[in-house]
């Protein structure tokens, strides 16, 4: 089920009036509620991967008990089985092509031509998502900073949470646990919250990264007749498509959590006003980026051991976070490119400078040297995003080369409005893209410091909702799945 | 809590009833700007209205492959053309059955492409439902919705594997309330109506421009295409039941009615499933393969241009003068 889908709008409030109206007396069966619901929402989509979905918990929650072990030797034993069981789900589902194509071409190269079986299977949707749910709550036990939960109820719920179930935020279990384990009480301020997240990310979703798609589509479709401008203009629509795409699916998935009474991680903190890579890897898919770095940066050595540790351990989560949005080299090269923007930050130590601030903290418009720090990481971020966006290695390669060669061949585009010889964009289609980043970068800096602050000082607030709440449903002719469904 | 569900309740019902308000007066006011989009308002209803006043004995019924690719001047003025662009069988019937009612009829040409019996037709509800509620009425779409339940596939070939056929069900609710003028419907491509509304009004005449109405006909502008033909025989796997039972009713409704029937398959670029389709047919009429005719005679990759039109007016009308009549 999709959140900008006629389903979940009958959905949500089916499932909010019992939980507050008829399942509100105990938490018991406040949680069975929404452990039923959850797997009702995900059962839409597949009931065959479920199934899937409940042995992956059911493998973790025992796994769970077995690791909080006072023996120390034993419970190491049963936290690599976890990783292995979990890492054998994500390797059947998601990598099992990838590497049996990867050994076939490899063999090839010695003259040994092979027939690999192929799985023919779609991939469970959220797979990457809940298996990293359950590695972290067995991890959390085993270092001590968590307990084994009693209720199996419970502890599905953390796994299977509806709203952050099938694209995240990734969630910890020291942070959610407790609050599917408390008593939870209807707040009137946190519940309109989350209207105003809800509508806020459904009005980033479907105006703003939907209306953009069919646009990059195109692009990237014809990328070989194309000129450099237009192509620039693709790489930098596709940075706002899956910004408005991932972080109002974030949005509408904390606002969600908020009508239940649950505070998710915040995924989204306006990453394209970072200042530097370090900044933007602090503000871009939070929960993803604090995952590896506490379950995998920081057990490798962090940058503890010397410098030249820290760069391989950047290197190593940088090149895992590619692999683990898709079996796929451009997904590794997308990884490889941000540790290689990674590289002089980390040598020059300037890594951690901006880690509390946000662009012009102090004042409403950012110095030049700001601006040029934006511009810089945003143009970079917009290059590796290439990468990310096409469908093999190749043709990313291709993109980036036929632009820059069109570029030098003829500079003279730069001072003109770019031309779309085969993907069909009027100039009409260009300005409309222009108003609606404008708009969607104007109203991110205004909230840049207090992204609570959305519309709460603005006089006749009512009247704003309902004309976003227009545009919504006047933009939301058909369902669009978002992109992070497929990692 | 409850202040919060009062709130809730009144903001979602006012946003709806203005968004209501505000498609309703476009969709009363500019609805060849928003029913659909204005290039197919225009020539689909150019082609409603000429059956509204048709009242020739023999007709011709297809889709735009037959809309503009027979020429009835060169058949006799006894043919009329009111083949209708992304119309199958279904809309055929629907034509007959409305002709019948005012007049009677000697032959019925049909000029289908053969997709449609095998892989559904994705314009019904695109135009169909939208644009032609005179020769359609609301007990039409319940039966097709029946089918489409019965059949767990829709009219546009697409199978519901959901529980029970929820999704059939909620597509033809959102059909339903469309057939009913629901203005909430009608916001598909709102944003690009309103554009073409509000800056390029002038669309509507370069659009009857672009297509020349000749007797019922739309040229395209002469112009070769490069492409293959996009309807290929590994594409049609699956049967759509509706549409062939639309089929049948109509060729019931011709020997009801003692009419002559004979379907002229539109010319392509590639070869047909020709097994499939007189399997389908039944040896109950008589039916013509498709002429297969070079780039040259296309204006793209499935519409014959002028050109073509003239090469296959005259091989319908050869093989109506060879005994047919």
């Amino acid at each position: 089920m999709l959140f900008n889908s006629i389903e979940f709008f009958f959905f949500l409030p089916i499932v909010f009036l019992l939980y507050w109206f008829v399942f509100n007396k105990s938490l018991k069966w406040q949680n069975a509620l929404v452990l039923v619901a959850s797997y009702f929402f995900y059962g839409w989509w597949s009931w065959k991967f479920l199934g899937l979905l409940i042995l992956s918990t059911l493998l973790d929650y025992t796994y769970g008990f077995w690791v909080a072990s006072p023996i120390r030797k034993k419970a190491k034993v049963f936290l690599w089985l976890s990783v292995i069981n979990n890492l054998a789900i994500l390797g059947v589902f998601k990598y099992y092509n990838f590497f049996a194509k990867q050994f076939q071409e490899g063999l090839e190269l010695i003259g040994l031509h092979t027939n690999p079986v192929l799985l023919d299977v779609a991939l469970p949707i959220g797979i990457s998502f809940y298996t990293f749910h359950g590695m972290s709550y067995v991890f959390d036990i085993y270092r001590g900073k968590q307990k084994p939960v009693r209720s199996v109820i419970d502890y599905a719920v953390f796994v299977g949470f509806f709203p952050l179930l099938v694209a995240g935020p990734i969630e910890r279990a020291n942070h959610l646990l407790p609050q599917v384990q408390k008593s939870r009480s209807f707040n009137y301020r946190q519940a309109v919250e989350g209207c105003r997240l809800i509508l806020w990310g459904l009005f980033k979703k479907v105006v703003i990264a939907d209306s953009l798609a069919p646009i990059v589509d195109a692009i990237f479709g014809n990328y070989q007749h194309e000129n450099g401008v237009a192509l620039i203009v693709g790489a930098i629509a596709f940075s706002f498509q899956i910004y408005g795409d991932f972080s109002g699916y974030s949005d509408i998935a904390l606002g969600t959590a908020k009508l239940f009474g649950f505070e998710l991680l915040s995924n989204f903190k306006f990453p394209y006003f970072s200042r530097d890579l370090a900044e933007f890897w602090r503000r871009w898919h939070i929960s993803l980026s604090s995952w590896f770095r506490d379950y995998l940066y920081i057990p490798l050595g962090g940058s503890k051991n010397g410098k030249w540790n820290a760069i391989r351990n950047t290197f190593v989560i940088f090149l895992v976070s590619g692999f683990w949005h898709g079996a796929s080299w451009n997904f590794i090269a997308w990884g490889f490119i941000h540790a290689c923007g990674f590289l002089p930050l980390l040598l020059f130590n300037r890594n951690r400078r901006y880690t509390t601030d946000v662009v012009a903290q102090n004042s409403f418009l950012p110095t030049v040297k700001e601006l040029i720090q934006m511009l810089t990481t945003f143009t970079f971020v917009t290059i590796a995003w290439i990468f990310f966006r096409a469908k093999t290695l190749g043709q990313a390669i291709g993109y980036i080369k036929h632009s820059f060669l069109s570029i030098i061949h003829s500079p003279s585009q730069l001072l003109h409005m770019p031309i779309f010889n085969a993907s069909k964009i009027s100039d009409r289609d260009f300005y409309w893209i222009l108003i609606k980043l404008s708009f969607l970068v104007i109203f991110d800096y205004i909230i840049r410091k207090d992204e609570r602050s959305i519309f709460q000082n603005i006089r006749y607030i009512g009247f704003y909702y309902v004309v976003i709440s227009i545009l919504i449903i006047l933009s939301m002719s058909k369902s669009e799945t978002f992109i992070y469904f497929n990692f | 809590m409850s202040i919060f569900f009062r709130k809730i309740v009144f903001y979602i019902c006012f946003t709806f009833i203005l968004t209501n308000i505000f498609l309703w007066f476009l969709l009363k006011n500019y609805p060849d700007y928003f029913i659909t989009n204005i290039r197919d308002y225009l020539i689909v209803k150019e082609q409603y209205n000429r059956i509204n006043v048709s009242k020739k004995r023999n007709i011709i019924l297809g889709d735009s492959r037959t809309n503009t690719g027979v020429v009835v001047d060169i058949l006799g003025n006894n043919y009329d053309n009111l083949a209708i662009p992304g119309s199958s069988f279904v809309e055929g019937y629907f034509t007959l059955r409305y002709l019948l009612k005012h007049q009677k009829l000697d032959t019925v040409i049909l000029g289908y492409g053969f997709n449609y019996l095998l892989d559904g037709n994705y314009w019904f509800d695109e135009r169909t439902i939208r644009i032609s509620n005179q020769i359609v009425n609301f007990n039409d779409i319940r039966q097709i919705n029946k089918l489409e339940r019965k059949f767990s596939q829709g009219i546009n070939g697409k199978l519901d594997s959901s529980m029970f056929n929820f999704e059939t069900i909620l597509f033809q609710t959102k059909r339903n309330l469309t057939f009913l003028r629901f203005p909430i419907m009608y916001r598909h491509n709102f944003f690009s109506n309103l554009e073409n509304l509000v800056f390029r009004k002038k669309n509507r005449l370069d659009i009857l421009k672009s297509v020349e109405f000749h007797n019922g006909n739309l040229f395209y502008p002469q112009q070769k295409t490069t492409k293959k033909n996009i309807v290929q025989e590994n594409n049609l796997s699956i049967s759509n039941k509706i549409i062939q039972s639309y089929h049948d009713s109509l060729f019931n409704l011709c020997i009801k009615n003692n009419i002559k029937l004979i379907w002229f398959i539109p010319p392509c670029l590639d070869n047909y499933p020709k097994n499939k389709i007189e399997k389908i047919i039944g040896g109950r009429y008589l039916f013509f393969e498709p002429l297969v005719l070079g780039n040259e005679y296309f204006s793209d990759n499935t519409h014959l241009n002028r050109k073509g039109a003239m090469i296959f007016s005259r091989y319908i009308k050869n093989n109506l003068s060879a005994g047919l009549n």
